[in-house]
């Protein structure tokens, strides 16, 4: 029917309302679209998407109405006429409240990230009832993910308030893949109000998340420190410290508060203040993901994880310098959402096919790429043994996964 | 709520006269136990609940057996596994099943007594078990149903107090929840009684049902032989015993004899009916249902009686008299005696019993050329009607006794009637203890020897053996004298304390039974039934007391709901028609009436008093209009400001925030600025910064209008 897509760690707020209450229409919209062909033929004959099954104790109710049915009809019995009207009432009163609790209800998928692998995040499931009346009951939802494809049931157990009375069910999610994930709403549905019937909305509300690496635990070895880290200079955050050096041009990352506004209105486009800092060597990462490095899946898995593990670690201690992945430019990580950017690409990543050309797997023996050149302090990875990930600073062993 | 539909259910079969008296007590207990304290049946051991099963199952075998009777089998099997449901902790399915028992109890007993208490039974159950239904729906709102508990296990709800339940409860429920659930069974109520008019009958006619598998034993004495006492022992009971509806209730007598049982051989303490008429009343036809009168032909201007005779009162039908035609909602095997002019059904109807009868004589004499005929013919025949006492001495004395009625010979029933009551109630009063000097000889010679009181039997019996001594045939007739005219249902209610007896003697000139009631006062009125007079002077006997109202409510009930048939569906169908046609008719000719009656007007010549009214009206509009606008805007904005809750519910931020969103909605409109800001500060700003609602909200009418006029 619909579906959505939410991005992992951004706000709900923008995020489209579904279900019958999703439009907010006036009283006027209303009256327009309102038939009596229409109106009645909902009654009879359910809306498209919607899916109203007898339960156990519907299918039993039924069957009593029958019974008591031919026993009027063979009896002509008033007492067995009443009965038997009073249980198809029933039967009708549960589909109208049934309509009623599930009129102008509207839900939305709220995931708040991140979300990373083996790690629990919540889900959230927001109804809101624009009733003017009435209260809401007894909902239930049908969710599932595409790594488990199986659905599992979160049940709204208190009021729902009307005039817009908002409230959340949380899923608490632990992933166990990296990628691309969905999350959907296979089904909304209730047995409200007597459990005669079990209506069901189909409506496919779809959340697409990111799922990053795993955090891996790794140990570390005696290696060589930066020099300058030796030196006891202390670097909090890079280029946010030291002597101011220059104006240069603004960069996608850089923080706003180092913008020289006045030099940006001079020159017409975004000039920022360059401190010595930026100048100071943090470490550069760089991933090879080709296959004939990774031929295997699972230690491709972990070096994602690894990967994902120290470069969180190492931007934690300001010591991250830029990152790369195969043959791409090494990026400048200052900021968090370089840093998110970066465990997207992980998250996406998947072995390089295998081109002919020699892998960067020499990094582990020496400083022969550009980087590498260009950066004494290059980490790189390789496989250690056949299960493990090592990491590399200009081909020291410095760490292992 | 379970314990509470167990209660409901198991009251029914108090109306139902089942013999279980044993486990009534039992599951009433169980279910009190079960509200008080809900966790004891986590007491009750392991085995017990293996145990349950096949010890319910050996009993109702058992009972089958040995009672015979299915269907008391069955309510005792029903009751059993309510019983057992109220001392174990249910589940979702077993929920079910105690309502499906309740139910079948509560139909059974709806079928079987068709009391209007069935009606307020079934309300009262069907709102239980939706209320238990919404409990368990919501607390199981997925579907899923919990294990059984573990015997020995208390669940957690059942450790909780009453008071913790209720908080629960309140704060759960919200009072627009509540308003629905009383607005939703009121329309259930509604709703189910539109369906029992609307479901269309087809006139199968199958007989067999529950009610006539189960036997009942008759609670009143109008049976084929009574004793002396018996009748007056029903006078007790104030209970209805039957109502009468009438299409014209003009044709109602004065004082209305209902006949049931006639009774014709002496038996020393009472009268019984002969084996020859007990024989002839027995020979049953096959079941019908309709049947014809003797004697009389159709009449149809003649009013229609629709008898509701509640069960437990006799077999024999109350009628005034003989009649062209009877009907029965069902067919029924019955017979008729032509001789008595009685009619008899085979077996005591066990719940209410609706007949219908056309052309009903309601005089005080019955004319019988058959048994005028065989008087004369064959004299013999009339001697069930002339036995005396077996003893001669009594024989004797009773002759004594005539001879003190009269010295000289009687010339008619009528005189001998006069005379012999007259005498009586001279020499007896009417008492409800009546007591029989003792010593030897016939009952009834010793108390017309005495000037003991008596009740009516005694009269009636006293009179019947006069006219036999004197010569005439007579009987001895009980029944029913009187009843009250109920003004709430329009019908005539008859009660158990009119039970009578009275007496019929044969009048040869004009060949008829001639009623007469010798109890002390009632002679004058009997003779006065013979002229009807309607209700329209009946207002001695009108009823408007509560008990009355309530009455009505019973009449309503057969009237309405139990007798429903193919025919009244029809009826109704019709009439409902006729009803919208005859108002769509009315409103049509008022409509026309009116427009006519304004094009008169406005054709008529034009004088200065028109004008001046037509002018006085516009400026009486235009005034109503500026005080609108200058003060009662505001004093309706004041007025809703008093009541409003939340800061979002205030109607003049709402007021705002409507005129924005109109404003927003056209195409290419813009608010003058002054106008929107004043509007944003009433919409969200504080009340003390307000500028006058009244006069923003004009402003803004008159911006979007001169916007729709550009």
């Amino acid at each position: 029917m619909t579906s959505a897509s939410a991005a992992p760690a951004s706000s709900t707020d923008d995020a489209r309302w579904f279900g019958p209450g999703a439009e907010r229409k006036t009283l006027r919209q209303h009256f327009k679209e309102l038939t009596w062909a229409r109106m009645l033929w909902t009654f009879l004959y359910p809306a498209r998407g919607q899916r109203i099954m007898p339960t156990v104790s519907g299918i039993l109710l039924i069957s009593v109405a029958l019974g008591i049915g031919s026993a009027a009809y063979n009896t002509s019995n008033n007492i067995l006429f009443i009965t038997l009207s009073l249980l198809l009432a029933c039967l009708i009163l549960s589909g109208v409240l049934s309509m009623l609790n599930f009129k102008k209800i509207a839900w939305r998928l709220a995931p708040s990230g991140p979300f990373r692998v083996g790690q629990t995040s919540t889900i959230g499931i927001e109804l809101r009832n624009a009733k003017k009346i009435l209260p809401t009951y007894g909902l239930w939802f049908d969710v599932h993910t595409r790594t488990e494809p199986k659905p599992q049931r979160f049940v709204l157990r208190e009021r729902l308030d009307p005039q817009g009375g908002e409230t959340r069910l949380d899923w608490t999610w632990r992933p166990t893949q990296r990628g691309l994930e969905v999350v959907e709403i296979g089904a909304v549905g209730s047995l409200f109000p007597f459990g005669f019937l079990r209506k069901v909305l189909a409506c496919e509300v779809r959340a697409e998340i990111l799922v990053w690496p795993a955090p891996v635990e790794y140990q570390r070895f005696a290696s060589r420190s930066p020099s300058r880290r030796q030196s006891g200079h202390a670097v909090n955050r890079i280029g946010h410290t030291g002597d101011l050096l220059a104006l240069r041009r603004y960069a996608q990352g850089d923080s706003h508060r180092l913008i020289h506004w006045k030099a940006s209105a001079r020159l017409r486009h975004l000039m920022v203040r360059q401190f010595s800092s930026e100048q100071q060597e943090g470490y550069s990462l760089h991933l090879d993901s080709s296959a004939e490095l990774w031929p295997d899946e699972t230690q491709f898995e972990l070096l994602c994880s690894f990967v994902a593990t120290l470069t969180e670690d190492l931007f934690t201690t300001g010591r991250l310098g830029t990152v790369a992945i195969d043959q791409g430019t090494p990026r400048p990580t200052r900021s968090v959402r370089d840093l998110e950017g970066f465990f997207d690409e992980l998250a996406h990543l998947k072995p390089r096919p295998a081109t002919g050309r020699p892998s960067r797997a020499p990094f582990l023996s020496g400083n022969t790429g550009a980087t590498a050149r260009s950066s004494k302090l290059t980490l790189t990875f390789a496989p250690d043994g056949h299960r493990g990930v090592a990491a590399y600073i200009d081909g020291e062993k410095a760490a292992a996964a | 709520m379970g314990a509470l539909l167990a209660l409901l259910s198991v009251v029914t079969v108090f109306f139902m006269d089942i013999d279980a008296w044993l486990l009534m007590p039992l599951v009433t207990v169980a279910a009190i136990m079960a509200i008080v304290r809900p966790t004891w049946p986590a007491l009750l051991p392991k085995f017990v609940h293996r145990l349950a099963f096949p010890f319910i199952a050996l009993a109702f075998v058992y009972d089958l057996t040995s009672s015979e009777e299915p269907l008391p089998a069955l309510i005792r099997l029903a009751m059993l596994l309510i019983f057992y449901r109220l001392i174990t902790y249910r589940q979702r399915r077993d929920d079910l099943q105690l309502v499906l028992l309740g139910l079948f109890l509560i139909v059974v007993a709806g079928v079987i007594t068709v009391s209007l208490s069935f009606a307020v039974q079934l309300l009262a159950f069907t709102s239980c078990a939706l209320v238990m239904l919404l409990a368990v729906t919501l607390e199981h709102a997925d579907g899923s149903s919990p294990n059984a508990y573990a015997p020995g296990v208390v669940p957690t709800w059942a450790r909780g107090s009453w008071r913790s339940h209720f908080s629960r409860l309140r704060a759960s429920t919200d009072w627009r929840l509540a308003a629905l659930g009383m607005a939703a069974f009121g329309g259930l109520v509604v709703l189910s009684g539109l369906l029992f008019l609307a479901i269309p009958r087809f006139d199968i006619q199958s007989s067999l049902f529950i009610d006539r598998l189960i036997s009942r034993t008759t609670k009143t004495g109008f049976s084929e032989d009574i004793r002396f006492g018996d009748v007056t022992s029903i006078t007790q009971d104030d209970s209805l015993a039957f109502s009468v509806d009438l299409t014209d209730p003009e044709a109602l007598p004065l004082v209305p004899y209902w006949r049931m049982v006639v009774l014709d051989e002496y038996t020393g303490d009472g009268f019984r009916l002969s084996s020859d008429f007990r024989r002839s009343l027995n020979g049953y036809s096959v079941p019908r249902s309709r049947i014809n009168g003797t004697n009389l032909r159709p009449d149809y201007s003649a009013p229609s009686w629709t008898f509701y005779m509640e069960p437990g009162i006799s077999r024999y039908l109350p009628l005034l008299g003989d009649f062209y035609s009877m009907s029965f909602t069902e067919p029924q095997t019955f017979s008729l005696s032509s001789r008595l002019q009685i009619v008899a059904l085979q077996r005591e109807p066990p719940k209410m019993f609706a007949y219908r009868t056309w052309n009903m004589e309601t005089r005080s004499e019955l004319y019988d050329a058959t048994f005028a005929l065989n008087k004369r013919e064959y004299p013999r025949l009339a001697d069930a009607f002339l036995t005396l006492p077996e003893s001669t001495t009594d024989q004797d004395r009773l002759r004594e006794i005539l001879s003190q009625v009269s010295d000289s010979p009687f010339t008619d029933a009528r005189q001998f009637g006069t005379l012999a009551i007259a005498w009586l109630e001279e020499m007896h009063s009417y008492s409800l203890s009546s007591s029989v000097p003792s010593g030897e000889g016939d009952t009834l010679v010793r108390w017309l020897d005495s000037e003991a009181p008596g009740h009516c039997e005694f009269f009636a019996g006293s009179f019947v053996m006069l006219a036999r001594a004197a010569g005439l045939p007579a009987r001895i007739v009980t029944g029913f004298r009187g009843g009250t005219w109920n003004d709430f249902s329009g019908s005539f209610m008859v009660r158990n304390s009119n039970a009578h007896a009275w007496a019929e003697v044969f009048d040869e000139a004009s060949s008829s039974w001639i009623r007469f009631d010798p109890t002390p006062g009632n002679q004058a009125l009997a003779n006065m039934s013979d002229n009807p007079n309607g209700v329209g002077s009946l207002a001695a006997i009108r009823d408007q007391s509560w008990q009355a109202r309530l009455e009505s409510l019973r009449v309503f009930w057969y009237r309405r709901i139990v007798n429903f048939d193919l025919q009244t569906q029809e009826q109704l169908v019709s009439s409902t028609k006729q009803f919208f046609q005859a108002k769509s008719k009315a409103f049509i000719a008022w409509t026309d009436s009116r427009m006519e009656s304004f094009r008169d007007w406005v054709t008529r010549p034009w004088d200065v008093q028109r004008i001046g009214l037509i002018a006085a009206l516009i400026a009486l509009g235009a005034a109503l209009v500026w005080i609108w606008r200058s003060i009662g805007s505001r004093w309706w904005f004041a007025l809703r400001r008093t009541t409003y809750r939340r800061a979002d519910q205030d109607p003049v931020r709402k007021e705002a925030s409507r005129w924005l969103r109109r404003g927003s909605r056209k195409a290419e409109f813009r608010w003058p600025p002054e106008i929107e800001s004043e509007l944003l500060r009433l919409r969200f700003g504080d009340t003390a910064t307000w500028p006058d609602p009244i006069h923003v909200f004009r402003a803004a009418r008159t911006a979007l209008k001169t916007r729709r006029l550009h």
